[in-house]
């Protein structure tokens, strides 16, 4: 007894490791193991509408091969802004297939609109269950009026049953998806996007008013100091893709001779040749403001947004927000700097903001 | 115009040749002076525009489209002058910057609608108000299917002169026409999983491991190899490591964002949005953040299920999967100290058992 006693103890931490191990493949097999799940989807699935603009009554060809030889006895054709079967449907602004007809069809054939089940966003196709063949199959809907919604893609998810009123279980499924575009932008209900922007030497957040003169004598440029001067600008939008804006334009120069600009975040240094700009407030030298107004996801670009830090160059990214932004205001502040040995001259250059909406 | 001029006089440091030192600040300081001479009356325009920043059609091989492009005044003091341009652009990076060429020798692309565009080339708005502008696209019959993009640019005023730093603001609208038929579209999906940003979309990463906060987003990215920009649509799924749907993201493109020709595109979509409906200029602007998702530590797989397809042309899918962990900072500290504890009572009832305790009581079997 005490030698097994003793054996026992002996063996304690191998023990701990198989019990670890066994621990750990527990763990693994419920961290790991993903829900196998097969879906049979229906092949080179494809809608065709006749006419795309928004409201429009036009036909729909729906187009698909059978992936499963089964007995089919029902199309089911969910009208959705969302083509994933599994999620809530719905239904598209604007969209009615009450009035449907099946005009036409090829392939599989034999079926009718089972008008028990139709709604505005929903059409049950039926026929007397029969085999399906995996062959191209074409269904001609006549008779729909299309979603008014442009700015999204919709969806008809398809699904075939034994049945013939889509009822029990789904032999194949797969979604047709397509978007109502515009040829002119007629509809008065949706609320146009628009991008606002302003620029001056001061501006108010809404951009309602812009003040300042044509220019800002920022003295004689000396190696002992830093030169500097601000301006402003205000951009708001609606739109969901947001904004970015660019600055664009060559570094002061006289002739060839030109004030370098720092490539990168750099502090303000008397005595050596500097142009650059940021959007944020800065003590050293103290110049700027950080920008204002409600949206913060519109922000300086990362370069821009470093206090006493300064950078430029042509084509850059200053400010810009990802998605619909309420009006905010960016300072941009300017310095220049020389060294003892800049050529004379005028320096100067012309800086373009260029605001754009984002795709 | 904007014009907000700079006037820098440099002051030359040479010891030698003093005469010519003084010949430079004379000739300086004259053309300063004359600088700002000319400078001052030319200040009045105005820099407040606004501008519809995309516009999208479907214009059949053939066919003329029409139609009005919407231009305000913001200042209600000054009139607004803009000339009227139309520019080529493409993609700027993942995201959907889009990057003007806006050089004047800059080569047509193959996708640009300036050769099938009329616009105005100038455009005066009065102060206040606002003005449409008339403008028309003709696509030719023999153009082939596809997507068609290019940019309107709206500069207010010209640009500054002489002697000084001028500042011009433009406006830039983004035009996209798609030409129906039969296009060849192909979307590969390059990169899917949990994105991780400080400034709700603006730059940000993929994270496998996310240990400072609970990721707020998932983003997949997709080559267009294809010769149509594409808008795609889907959800994802996203479960914890007990296979417990956490959340389905219906609308994984809410921005209606596009994958131009060649581009790797980007698309982000918050785990959970918050909406708030406010007010832009007297206009409805429904304001989206990324909240709070509220992830429990541990280990995330999302599912990707992304369809695109043009109308008449197949319908495509891809799908994805992707897993990432969040392990907070605090939840490591705690599987530390509770693992060390563990050890540390092992340790202890081992001493113990085996009577090398710190009492120094022996194991009674050893001390016979």
């Amino acid at each position: 007894m005490q030698k097994l006693k003793w054996a026992l103890l002996w063996l304690l931490p191998q023990r701990l490791v198989g019990l670890q191990v066994v621990v750990f493949l527990v763990i693994g097999l419920i961290v790991f193991t993903q829900p196998a799940s097969a879906v049979t989807r229906f092949l080179n699935r494809s809608l065709m509408i006749y006419n795309s603009a928004p409201g429009a009554t036009t036909k729909y060809v729906v187009t698909f091969t059978y992936n499963t030889v089964d007995t089919v006895g029902s199309i089911d054709m969910l009208f959705c802004n969302d083509p994933i079967p599994t999620d809530p449907c719905h239904a598209p602004a604007g969209l009615d297939v009450s009035h449907a007809v099946l005009a036409d069809q090829s392939g599989e054939t034999g079926f009718s609109l089972l008008n028990s089940a139709t709604t505005t966003n929903h059409l049950v196709l039926t026929r007397t269950p029969t085999t399906a063949n995996s062959i191209e199959s074409q269904y001609v809907l006549t008779g729909i009026v299309n979603p008014t919604e442009t700015l999204h893609s919709f969806a008809i998810r398809l699904s075939d049953y034994s049945s013939t009123d889509a009822s029990g279980s789904l032999i194949d499924l797969g979604s047709v998806i397509t978007q109502i575009e515009t040829t002119v932008l007629t509809l008065q209900a949706q609320v146009p996007p628009m991008l606002i922007f302003c620029l001056n030497n001061v501006v108010d957040l809404g951009c309602d008013t812009t003040q300042g003169l044509s220019y800002t004598d920022m003295g004689v440029l000396d190696p002992n100091t830093t030169l500097t001067a601000s301006s402003q600008m205000a951009i708001g939008t609606n739109a969901s893709g947001g904004y970015v804006v660019t600055v664009n334009g060559t570094p002061m120069a006289a002739g060839t001779h030109v004030l370098t600009p720092p490539n990168k975040p750099t502090v303000s240094a008397p005595g050596n040749t500097q142009f650059g700009i940021n959007l944020v407030a800065n003590t050293e030298p103290k110049v700027g403001s950080d920008p204002d107004g409600d949206s913060t996801n519109a922000i300086a670009a990362p370069n821009y947004d470093i206090p006493n830090k300064f950078m430029y160059k042509d084509g850059d990214i200053v400010a810009s927000a990802p998605n619909v932004s309420l009006m905010r205001r960016f300072t941009v502040s300017y310095i220049a700097n020389t060294d003892p040995k800049l050529h004379a001259g005028v320096y100067t250059t012309t800086l373009t903001f260029i605001c754009t909406g984002r795709f | 115009m904007v014009q907000y001029c700079l006037y820098l006089n440099v002051k030359m440091v040479r010891e030698k040749d003093i005469m010519k030192r003084i010949v430079s600040y004379l000739g300086a300081a004259f053309a300063v002076l004359l600088l700002c001479i000319n400078a001052v009356p030319v200040s009045a325009d105005s820099a407040g525009l606004s501008i519809t920043p995309r516009k999208n059609y479907t214009i059949s091989p053939g066919q003329t489209v029409t139609d009005k492009l919407t231009v305000g005044n913001l200042n209600t003091s000054t009139d607004l002058n803009l000339t009227l341009k139309m520019i080529d652009f493409t993609f700027f990076d993942q995201s959907g910057t889009p990057k003007l060429m806006l050089a004047d020798n800059a080569p047509t692309t193959t996708w640009s609608l300036k050769p099938f565009t009329t616009l105005p080339k100038t455009v005066t708005v009065p102060k206040g108000s606002t003005k449409t502008v008339n403008f028309t696209i003709t696509i030719p019959k023999t153009q082939g299917a596809g997507s068609y993009y290019s940019a309107i640019e709206y500069a207010a005023g010209g640009n500054g002169s002489g002697g000084q730093v001028g500042l011009n603001a433009s406006g830039v609208s983004l035009v996209f026409v798609s030409v129906p038929g039969i296009v060849h579209e192909n979307m590969t999906l390059q990169k899917f999983g949990a994105y991780q940003s400080p400034d709700n979309g603006v730059t940000g990463s993929y994270v496998f491991i996310a240990t400072k906060s609970e990721p707020r987003q998932l983003a997949f990215t997709l080559k267009n190899s294809g010769n149509v920009a594409e808008n795609p649509a889907g959800s994802i799924v996203l479960k914890n490591m007990l296979g417990h749907k956490v959340t389905t993201i219906n609308n994984i493109n809410s921005g209606n964002s596009l994958a131009l020709l060649g581009q790797s595109r980007l698309f982000l979509t918050c785990i959970k949005t918050t909406e708030k409906t406010e007010q832009l200029e007297g206009q409805p602007a429904k304001t989206t953040a990324c909240a709070n998702p509220g992830l429990m530590p541990g280990r995330y797989t999302a599912n990707l299920d992304v369809f695109y397809g043009q109308n008449g042309n197949q319908t495509k899918e891809v799908t994805g999967t992707a897993s990432f962990w969040y392990l907070p900072v605090w939840f490591i500290a705690a599987v530390i100290i509770i693992i060390l504890l563990l050890a540390y009572l092992i340790y202890r009832v081992y001493r113990k058992l085996t009577g090398k305790g710190s009492n120094g009581l022996k194991f009674a079997g050893k001390r016979r």
